[in-house]
């Protein structure tokens, strides 16, 4: 019971996170409305370590709502692009940190839920809005990402590595 | 700090993907847009279909005159139109699929055809 509600707390605490980063990224200008750096999901790369997979799913839902809100874009068309981005690419980082393990670091993993994400958005804006010309900006679009997602997994990792908050949350979830 | 020590296998693996799928995608979007084929050219509801490997000079009758259509060197344009703007002229030479330009006064379009639809489908589904 006292494990159940402590892993509560820390969905409630990372999804705030999720906004915070959300915000912060919001104030960053950048040169087109939906490049994104991801500053969002370091929490959810933080999370893979500390909760549970259903727990992961639910901040990863927390956080396509958060996100919505800070960004004004909740019932708008572009929520379908974030929630259809956020969901598929926090799955798959989900995925292949269990089927890898040890064999893949928070770098790996943030680069492939950035990918999976990018290419989700892309697909989605050729179908619904651009037409066959979304796929003119994919390159530029998919290598900002990979670039941002290399920054931000390394981040991630040395966090990980280093932080002493982490350790500790980590020590009292496992043992 | 040594980043031997922090990247693992799998990392590479997935950072390989993500340059496939990036060069994949530069290739179907920005080269292979296959060869321009036609110029389809409309006006007063007529149509005429020219091959672009073969440098000609067109005469289409347009509302008000005749739009001038040069094709040369694998490239079309608007030579010359009786429109007072000369929009259609400053379009400048089309040479990819999709490309296109127009004359409105004159009720001429022109157009390249081309199936440059192929590949970047494939890439999406």
């Amino acid at each position: 019971m006292q494990s159940v509600s402590r892993e509560a707390h820390m969905v409630a605490m990372l999804a705030a996170f999720c906004m915070f980063f959300s915000m912060i990224e919001y104030l960053i200008p950048k040169p087109l409305p939906f490049m994104r750096l991801g500053l969002a999901n370091l929490p959810i790369l933080i999370a893979l370590f500390l909760l549970s997979d259903r727990k992961i799913l639910l901040l990863i839902f927390l956080k396509v709502l958060g996100q919505g809100l800070v960004n004004g874009t909740l019932f708008s068309y572009i929520f379908l692009f974030s929630a259809a981005g956020t969901l598929c690419s926090g799955t798959a980082m989900l995925l292949i940190f269990k089927a890898a393990g040890k064999r893949v670091s928070l770098i790996g993993i943030c680069l492939a839920g950035a990918l999976v994400s990018n290419m989700v958005q892309l697909v989605l804006a050729r179908f619904f809005i651009f037409g066959r010309s979304a796929f003119i900006i994919g390159p530029p679009f998919l290598i900002i990402g990979t670039v941002s997602a290399l920054i931000l997994g390394f981040f991630a990792e040395r966090f990980v590595e280093q932080s002493k908050w982490f350790a500790l949350q980590r020590g009292e979830r496992n043992g | 700090m040594k980043f031997h020590r922090i990247i693992k296998p799998v990392d590479s693996l997935i950072f390989l993907i993500n340059v496939a799928v990036i060069l994949l995608l530069s290739i179907s979007v920005y080269g292979g847009r296959g060869e321009p084929s036609n110029v389809l050219i409309e006006a007063g509801g007529e149509r005429w279909i020219f091959s672009l490997d073969e440098d000609r000079v067109e005469f289409i009758q347009g509302n008000h005159g005749e739009t001038v259509i040069e094709i040369k060197g694998g490239k079309v344009h608007i030579a010359d139109s009786p429109c007072p703007d000369k929009l259609c002229v400053q379009m400048g030479w089309l040479e990819k699929p999709n490309d296109w330009a127009a004359c409105l006064p004159n009720g001429v379009f022109l157009t390249i055809e081309g199936d440059s639809d192929g590949e970047i489908d494939a890439i999406s589904q």
